[in-house]
């Protein structure tokens, strides 16, 4: 069954956008409604319309997935639920802030989407989470950064064994790098003190396939595993200049990924691929319509688009 | 020359009056140069607030473009939830005092609180965003007080020109007038003076 499903993903790649396709965006020559495979999802020319077409098409891509193939169904769902798991955070930040955070992914899986934005404070938020694989266990009067941390820790433990479940055992060392790439971002926002003190949390990111021990100096551990000046990624975190080093880290997980592809074609990492293709698509059409909206340079949101050859 | 001026009688009492009218007119037309030249220096010195408009647009246009940068790399879901996070800062518009010319001015009554913003990015750029909108701030108030304090003096301008080529020139030429009259009287009546006393001698 598996080989039907990377049949079908090789086939599905070739609907994702091209470069040029970002490139006509960008520079204004069509817009979002007259691309094919979202011209039907856009039901206004408001920008908000338009970026919930964009999720909406990553989750109706993935679910396509979960009907194809039911064995292999668990770890596209794990890949999926990232996004329920921003939607989490999302509200986390809201009930510390008393803010309502005006958008949410048009996609729920484990936690109900209504209940969760209905959650007035953190207990209420931490009930939904009981049961689901993202129940965290931090220490009372924790900083809001170590339970978003404790969140992701969950999601990459849950997410591995999801991919082990499915029989995807040789996706595992890809996750291992997506999970490091999000641990980076945990070094450089809450300091590597904080982050390798949070021994427990650690675990979800853990890598089971790759030899990267998460003990200090973990920043440069991080440094040699990414390719990244340890020097610079530190001057990185002393000036809170967190975007540019993940940024530099999801491109080097989307090579990984692309190059373990281009070495085993047929085999399940074309499924992880596509995933992340399409992902990364959303992502990146995500950039330019904010980048409309904001008015912003073409050449500052051709900057963001992260291209990855399909 | 103002009717008034024109048909005042020529007397003594009208000329000592009018005299002490344009001492005070003379005093008071000091006073408004002395108030122009304060007002002058107030002018330059918010002139050189104001001079750093560009600077503080070019500060707010970079932190802004920064601020765009990180959201697009972060996606609009993780930087909406975390802009949530930064409290908006209260601002008031009272009227001020600004050298006696009531202005209107911006007061910050609290600033923005980003204490629950972990992101150590976003709240550098937070800090950023608030100290350049703070020096805007700062800017638009000496622009606002530099306008009312210009419709001032222009009107002090006015005041003074007026008095100086108005008002005091007619009093001095209803002094001259009225002094040449009664010199005129007086002489008048020295002369019918003497001839009285020569007919009845």
């Amino acid at each position: 069954m598996i080989e039907y499903l990377i049949v079908r993903t090789i086939g599905l790649r070739l609907h994702l956008l091209s470069p040029d396709d970002y490139e006509r965006l960008i520079k204004g020559e069509v817009e979002l409604e007259d691309l094919p495979e979202y011209r039907s999802l856009v039901t206004a020319k408001a920008e908000e319309a338009r970026l919930r077409a964009v999720h909406t098409k990553f989750v109706e891509r993935a679910s396509l997935l979960l009907k194809v193939c039911d064995s292999h169904a668990p770890f596209v769902r794990a890949f999926l639920d990232r996004l329920e798991v921003e939607n989490v955070r999302a509200r986390l930040r809201g009930v510390l802030s008393g803010a309502d955070p005006p958008y949410y992914y048009p996609y729920s899986h484990f936690i109900d989407l209504e209940a969760l934005v209905r959650a007035r404070s953190l207990d209420q938020v931490m009930r939904l989470l009981r049961g689901t694989p993202y129940e965290v266990r931090v220490r009372r009067g924790a900083p809001a950064g170590v339970l978003e941390m404790a969140l992701d820790s969950a999601y990459f433990a849950y997410y591995r064994k999801e991919a082990r479940r499915s029989g995807l055992k040789c996706l595992v060392p890809l996750i291992d790098r997506e999970a490091l790439a999000r641990l980076l971002y945990w070094t450089l926002r809450l300091g590597e003190l904080a982050v390798v003190g949070e021994r427990r949390l650690l675990r979800g990111f853990e890598p089971a396939s790759l030899s990267v021990r998460l003990r200090p100096p973990l920043l440069d551990r991080l440094a040699r595993f990414f390719r990244l000046d340890a020097e610079q990624l530190r001057r990185m975190e002393r000036h809170g200049e967190v975007s540019r080093a993940v940024r530099v880290a999801e491109e080097r997980v989307a090579d990984a990924a692309r190059r373990s592809f281009l070495r085993e074609r047929y085999a399940p990492i074309a499924v992880y691929y596509y995933l992340l293709l399409c992902y990364n698509e959303m992502r990146n059409l995500e950039r330019i319509l904010l980048g409309k909206m904001l008015g912003l340079r073409p050449e500052l949101v051709r900057g963001a688009v992260l291209m990855v050859p399909l | 020359m103002s009717l008034a001026l024109k048909y005042l009688p020529a007397s003594r009492g009208t000329l000592v009056l009018l005299r002490r009218k344009l001492s005070l007119t003379e005093r008071g037309k000091e006073i408004l140069e002395m108030r122009r030249e304060q007002l002058v220096k107030a002018i330059v010195d918010l002139i050189n607030v104001v001079k750093r408009r560009p600077s503080v647009e070019h500060k707010l246009v970079r932190v802004l473009e920064e601020i765009a940068r990180v959201r697009l790399a972060r996606g609009e879901v993780e930087y909406s939830s975390l802009a949530s996070l930064v409290s908006e800062p209260e601002l008031d518009v009272l009227a001020v005092s600004y050298h006696g010319v009531p202005v209107p001015q911006i007061r910050v009554r609290s600033p923005p609180g980003a204490e629950l913003l972990h992101d150590s990015e976003l709240r550098r750029l937070s800090a950023e965003l608030w100290e350049a909108v703070a020096e805007l701030v700062e800017v638009v108030n000496a622009e606002l007080a530099l306008e009312r304090l210009a419709a001032h003096l222009n009107y002090i301008n006015r005041v003074v020109n007026g008095l100086e080529r108005i008002i005091i020139p007619q009093l001095r030429e209803t002094i001259r007038r009225l002094e040449e009259r009664v010199e005129e009287e007086a002489l008048e009546e020295f002369t019918r003076l003497k001839r009285v006393r020569g007919r009845h001698s």
